[in-house]
C-alpha cells in the first residue's frame, strides 16, 4: 500500500530536506513504522497523525493514509 | 563598573519635564542583571499601593538585560513594565526588535517614564541630547506614518521607534507597545499607561555599546550557536512560530472557538504551509540574530495587507483564527495587520472577540447591542469589531475593557466564558493538552502568559532541551497531562529558566542552555557568574511581582483556571480530556511550596532572606 508522508518541525533533517513523499509500506504497517523507515530517531518525534490527527504508535496504516510526523513544540 | 552595564538609568518625568541620570552600581545590577528583576525592583519600591495605572503616578519602565545590546545571538530582547490597567496587578512585557538595544547602546540600561504630559509629546533620545518633543501632529495617526515622522523630523533615518497606536491613545486595556512596527511588548496593557502619559512614542538612536569583559569569549559562544542553529532552529528560521498550528492541531491542542474545543477542522488553512504558499514574503528579524523567525505578509487586491506591519506570528493565527472559529488567511492576517497599525495586543483582541462570539451564539448578546451578528467564523466581523475596540467604538468600546470587564457587563451568566486569568486574557496554549501550564497561567503575577511558563509538551521525552535544563533541577521527562509534585518541580524549573531569560534579556527561541548563559553573562560583565545566581536573578524577578500584586490585594484566590478547563473536551484527539481539580489544587499547592510561599501564596521570611529581599520585610 501507498502512504502519503509529511515531517514537520525540524524534523526533514533526517530526511535530507525532504518535508513530503510517498512510501510504498507492507500491508500490516504501523504509523511508526513510517517514523522507523524514515530512521529519525525515537525521542525526535513526538506523535505521528493520521487524516491530521493524533494516533498512537501502533496504529494500523491504510492503503492512501496520509501521515504527518511532528517533532515536540515547546512555546509559541 | 565598566562592563556589560551602562550604569545610568534615564529618568524622564512627563508632569515636570525634568530628566536626569542615575547609578545605582555594580552591586544591584548584579542582583537584578536587568529586564524584569530590575523593573520590578523599581515598581515594588517607587509605587505606593492602589495607584490608578492609567494616573500621573504610575510609572513605566523600559528595560534592558546585561546582553541587550551587545552582539550575544538573540540579545536584542527588552522589556517593557507598570502596573497594569488590564489586571490592576504588576504588569510586564518583552518585545525582541532593534528599540531595546538602541537604548543601551545609547548608554541607559533603563528608562523610567513618571508623571503625566498634557499634551502629545514624544521623548527623542540621542546619546545624551534627552528631549521632551511635541506630539500633537502625530496623535491619532498609524504607526508607520508616525514612525516615518520621527525619522524625518530628527533627520535620523534609523532611528528606533517604540510608540503606542491609537489603541493607546484611546487607553483600550490591552493596547500594546509596538517598535519598530513589526515587534511588539504585546501583554498587561502596556500601550494604555504609555497613552494615559500621553507618550506617543520614545525614539532613540545610540553610539556608545555597552562594552565586554571578554569579547572573545562571548565570540567563541557566539560561535556554536551561528555553527548549529541552521540545524536546531531549522523550522523557526522556515516557518517562524506559525509552524506549530498542525502540530496542536493534531494533537487536540489548537485552542478552538473560546477555547470551547482544541481541534479546528480548518487548520490547514491557517498554516504555515498555507502561508507560504499563499502571502508570505519571507522572514524578517531582530537585533543579533540570524535566525529571522518573523513573517512577513503582503497582500493586494481583494484584501489589501501593508508589509510593514510584519505578519502573524502563532499566537494570532489562533487567537484571531481557529480561536474565532475563522478559517480564512487573509481575514486573519488583515487582523493581524490592523492590531499591529492601531496598536492592540492580538492574544487579549482574539479572546475578548472569541468572548462576543460566544456570547452571541449563547443568547448572552444580541445582534443590537453589537450592531451585527458576530457568529463563530464570521473573518469580516472579526475585522471589523477590530477596528471598533482600537477606537472604542460601539460595542468595541465593551470589548475594549477586556474580557473580564465585558462579562462583568454582560452578567453572570457570561463570567465563565471570559477566557481569562487575573484579567489577562489567555494566550494560545490549552491546559487540557500541557497540564502544568494551567497552572503556570495561574500563578503567573501578570496573569495569563504563556512565555514565563512550562510547556509540558516540550519535556514529555529525553532529548537535548530536558537535559540543558538539568542543572536547574529538571530530573526525567514527565507526560504532558500529568500533574504532580514532579511536574510542579518541572514548572519552577522552567519558570526559572524563562524569567532569566527576560531579566538577562535573550530571546527564547534561540536553544541556549542555562550553562552557555552563564558563561555568557560570565564573559559580557567578567564576573564569575554560576547557576545559583542565575536562579537566585530570576526567583527574585519571580518573586517581587508576588509581593507587589499581594500589597494590592491580591490573594490566593487570584490565582485561578476557568471552570471551562476542567470540562471534557468533545472533539479531536482529545475528545473526553479534563483537567482534574484536585490534581491541578494540588500542584498548584506544590508550587507554592516548592516557591518557598505559604498555603496563601505569600513568600515566608525565610526565602525573601535568601533571595537577598529581606529589605522587603521592613
Ligand atoms: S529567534 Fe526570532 S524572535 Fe528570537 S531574536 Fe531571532 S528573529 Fe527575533
Amino acid at each position: 500500500m501507498t502512504v502519503g508522508v509529511r515531517i514537520f518541525g525540524g524534523l526533514q533533517r533526517f530526511t535530507r530536506g525532504v518535508a513530503e513523499l510517498t512510501l510504498d509500506m507492507n500491508p500490516g504497517a504501523t504509523a511508526w513504522d513510517v517514523v522507523i523507515r524514515l530512521g529519525i530517531p525515537d525521542n525526535e518525534v513526538w506523535f505521528a497523525a493520521v487524516g491530521g490527527v493524533r494516533v498512537p504508535r501502533e496504529h494500523l496504516l491504510k492503503d492512501h493514509d496520509r501521515v504527518d510526523i511532528f517533532a515536540p513544540v515547546g512555546g509559541g | 563598573m565598566e562592563f556589560g552595564f551602562q550604569n545610568r538609568i534615564l529618568r524622564v518625568n512627563l508632569s515636570t519635564g525634568d530628566i536626569a541620570v542615575e547609578s545605582p552600581g555594580a552591586a544591584f545590577f548584579r542582583k537584578y542583571v536587568g529586564g524584569r528583576a530590575l523593573v520590578s525592583y523599581y515598581l515594588y519600591n517607587e509605587l505606593a499601593p492602589g495607584v490608578d495605572p492609567l494616573g500621573p503616578e504610575n510609572k513605566l519602565i523600559f528595560a534592558g538585560g546585561v546582553l541587550t545590546g551587545t552582539p550575544f545571538i538573540g540579545g536584542g530582547r527588552n522589556s517593557v513594565g507598570a502596573k497594569s490597567p488590564l489586571t490592576g496587578a504588576y504588569g510586564d512585557s518583552e518585545s525582541g526588535g532593534y528599540f531595546g538595544a538602541e537604548l543601551r547602546r545609547a548608554g541607559y540600561d533603563a528608562l523610567i517614564i513618571e508623571g503625566q504630559s498634557s499634551k502629545p509629546v514624544y521623548i527623542s533620545i540621542i546619546d545624551d541630547k534627552v528631549e521632551i518633543k511635541d506630539a500633537s501632529h502625530l496623535w491619532g495617526k498609524l504607526t508607520g506614518d508616525v514612525q516615518k515622522a520621527i525619522q524625518a523630523e530628527n533627520e535620523q533615518p534609523r532611528m528606533r521607534v517604540a510608540q503606542i497606536g491609537v489603541a493607546g491613545e484611546n487607553l483600550v486595556k490591552y493596547a500594546c507597545i509596538t517598535n519598530d512596527l513589526a515587534h511588539f511588548y504585546g501583554r498587561s496593557g502596556m500601550g494604555a499607561v504609555m497613552g494615559s502619559k500621553r507618550l506617543r512614542a520614545v525614539a532613540v538612536k545610540g553610539s556608545r555599546p555597552p562594552k565586554i569583559a571578554q569579547p572573545e569569549k562571548l565570540q567563541e559562544i557566539n560561535k556554536f550557536m551561528a555553527e548549529n542553529w541552521p540545524v536546531m532552529a531549522a523550522s523557526l528560521h522556515e516557518h517562524g512560530t506559525t509552524a506549530i498550528v498542525m502540530a496542536l492541531n493534531a494533537a487536540g491542542g489548537l485552542p478552538t472557538r473560546n477555547f470551547q474545543e482544541g481541534f479546528f477542522a480548518g487548520a490547514e488553512n491557517i498554516s504555515a504551509q498555507r502561508l507560504k504558499e499563499t502571502i508570505l514574503q519571507g522572514g524578517e528579524g531582530c537585533f543579533a540574530c540570524p535566525i529571522r523567525c518573523k513573517r512577513v505578509v503582503k497582500s493586494a487586491g481583494e484584501v489589501d495587507i501593508d508589509p510593514i506591519y510584519g505578519g502573524p506570528e502563532y499566537e494570532t493565527l489562533a487567537a484571531l483564527g481557529s480561536n474565532c472559529g475563522v478559517d480564512d488567511l487573509l481575514m486573519v492576517s488583515k487582523g493581524n495587520e490592523l492590531c499591529n497599525s492601531m496598536g492592540l495586543d492580538t492574544i487579549s483582541t482574539g479572546v475578548s472577540i472569541s468572548f462576543a462570539m460566544e456570547c452571541f451564539e449563547k443568547g448572552y448578546l444580541s445582534a443590537e447591542e453589537i450592531g451585527y451578528d458576530l457568529p463563530f467564523g464570521d473573518g469580516p466581523g472579526m475585522v471589523r469589531m477590530i477596528g471598533q475596540i482600537a477606537r472604542r467604538e460601539g460595542f468595541g468600546a465593551v470589548l475594549a475593557e477586556g474580557a473580564r470587564a465585558a462579562s462583568h457587563k454582560l452578567g453572570e451568566a457570561t463570567y465563565d466564558l471570559a477566557m481569562e486569568v487575573k484579567g489577562q486574557e489567555i494566550p494560545m496554549h490549552e491546559p487540557r493538552l500541557k497540564a502544568a501550564l494551567g497552572v503556570g497561567y495561574a500563578v503567573s503575577p501578570t496573569g495569563a502568559d504563556h512565555c514565563h511558563n512550562l510547556h509540558d509538551t516540550a519535556y514529555a521525552q529525553e532529548g537535548a532541551g530536558l537535559d540543558s535544563m538539568r542543572p536547574l533541577g529538571m530530573t526525567g521527562p514527565l507526560p504532558a497531562d500529568e500533574l504532580s509534585t514532579a511536574k510542579a518541580r518541572m514548572l519552577v524549573a522552567t519558570t526559572t529558566w524563562r524569567y532569566f531569560a527576560n531579566c538577562a534579556e535573550f530571546c527564547q527561541f534561540v536553544p541556549w542552555t542555562p550553562t552557555q548563559l552563564v558563561e555568557a553573562v560570565g564573559a559580557a560583565t567578567g564576573w564569575n557568574f554560576s547557576m545559583l545566581e542565575l536562579s537566585d536573578v530570576a526567583r527574585r524577578a519571580m518573586t517581587l511581582p508576588r509581593l507587589f500584586n499581594l500589597r494590592e490585594g491580591l490573594t490566593a484566590k487570584d490565582d485561578y483556571l476557568k471552570p471551562r478547563f476542567f470540562e471534557k473536551l468533545t472533539e479531536g484527539p482529545l475528545a473526553g480530556v479534563a483537567l482534574d481539580r484536585e490534581a491541578f489544587d494540588r500542584t498548584q499547592a506544590d508550587y507554592y511550596e516548592i516557591m518557598g510561599w505559604d498555603k496563601e501564596g505569600r513568600p515566608l521570611p525565610g526565602t525573601l532572606k535568601a533571595l537577598g529581599l529581606e529589605w522587603t520585610l521592613e
